[in-house]
């Protein structure tokens, strides 16, 4: 009988153990994901500052900038929009000759998208302050979603800048 | 009995396996939005040295004293939108020649994130010419 009791809790445990095992596993692959999910999405709002900003340089002419969308003139005359519609973002291109192009990003999961002013001392619009917030849900923890935000100033230097005629 | 305490330990010993790697992805996941913070930090300060290029003969009167990471009065800071703290230094060089035979004064910014051991960490450094341009 007590052989029986032996071999039987033996087997239970070994069970158990096995289970703990391929929980390991998973949990180790949900944390993965989580991780990859949380560091392409960080990048994401990094490629977005970036992507903006080698635009924001070039600008010579405000044209309209609210909280979430910025029109303006670039030194090449174009006239470039950037804004946030749904999670995508769009930039919306008119050229000298009136022809027009428009590029949408929807694989950056906008949640947010803020262009702001800064003023430094003698310089009311010295800098263009740009927020990223990205947002997408947490395929491992439905519950949750995943946030990434990147900031950064540009110093508009074609618009502050005395130009060579 | 034995088997049992066996058993036992082992599962002690997964269980903390699991959450050490929880705590290793989160740790990682959380360094690679301070380095991604700093560099856009660097960036932005670096970006407001080069309005002061315009002021050009101010620039030692407007930086110089950024140059102590461990004293607040000495350096720039930014909290980001998770809560870290970022803190840069600016270096100023005096007068040299620079790339393509120019003089200027070489700029360094440098980002730093206070570790959980009170040290200062560098994450980004960054690195420009700066010349008089009128």
């Amino acid at each position: 009988m007590s052989t029986l009791l032996d071999i039987v809790s033996a087997v239970v445990i070994a069970g158990i153990i096995f289970l703990l095992i391929m929980n390991i596993h998973a949990t180790m692959l949900e944390s993965n994901v989580e991780n990859r999910m949380m560091q392409d999405l960080q990048g994401m709002a990094d490629v977005t500052i970036s992507f903006i900003q080698e635009e924001i340089k070039r600008l010579t002419e405000f044209e309209e900038i609210t909280d979430s969308t910025i029109r303006f003139k670039n030194t090449n005359n174009d006239v470039i929009t950037f804004e946030r519609v749904d999670n995508a973002l769009r930039s919306y291109r008119i050229f000298p000759d009136n022809s027009t192009l428009v590029e949408r990003f929807d694989n950056v999961y906008l949640r947010m998208l803020r262009f702001e002013t800064v003023s430094l001392p003698g310089a009311p619009h010295a800098l263009l302050r740009i927020r990223v917030l990205c947002e997408i849900e947490n395929t491992v923890d439905q519950s949750a979603t995943i946030i990434a935000h990147a900031q950064r100033d540009v110093f508009l230097r074609n618009f502050y800048l005395p130009r060579k005629n | 009995m034995l088997l049992a305490i066996f058993a036992l330990v082992l599962l002690m010993n997964l269980s903390l396996s699991i959450h050490r790697v929880k705590i290793f992805s989160i740790t990682d996941s959380k360094e690679h939005q301070i380095d991604l913070e700093a560099n856009s930090f660097g960036q932005s300060v670096m970006e407001e040295i080069f309005y002061s290029i315009n002021r050009y003969n101010e620039l030692d009167a407007s930086y110089a004293h950024l140059s102590d990471v461990t004293n607040s009065g000495s350096r720039v800071e930014y909290t980001t939108f998770f809560g870290d703290t970022l803190y840069a230094t600016v270096g100023l060089s005096g007068e040299k020649l620079l790339v393509h035979d120019m003089d200027g004064r070489q700029v360094t910014v440098r980002v730093y994130h206070k570790s959980d051991h009170n040290e200062y960490v560098m994450r980004v450094e960054y690195q420009s010419a700066l010349n008089p341009i009128w």
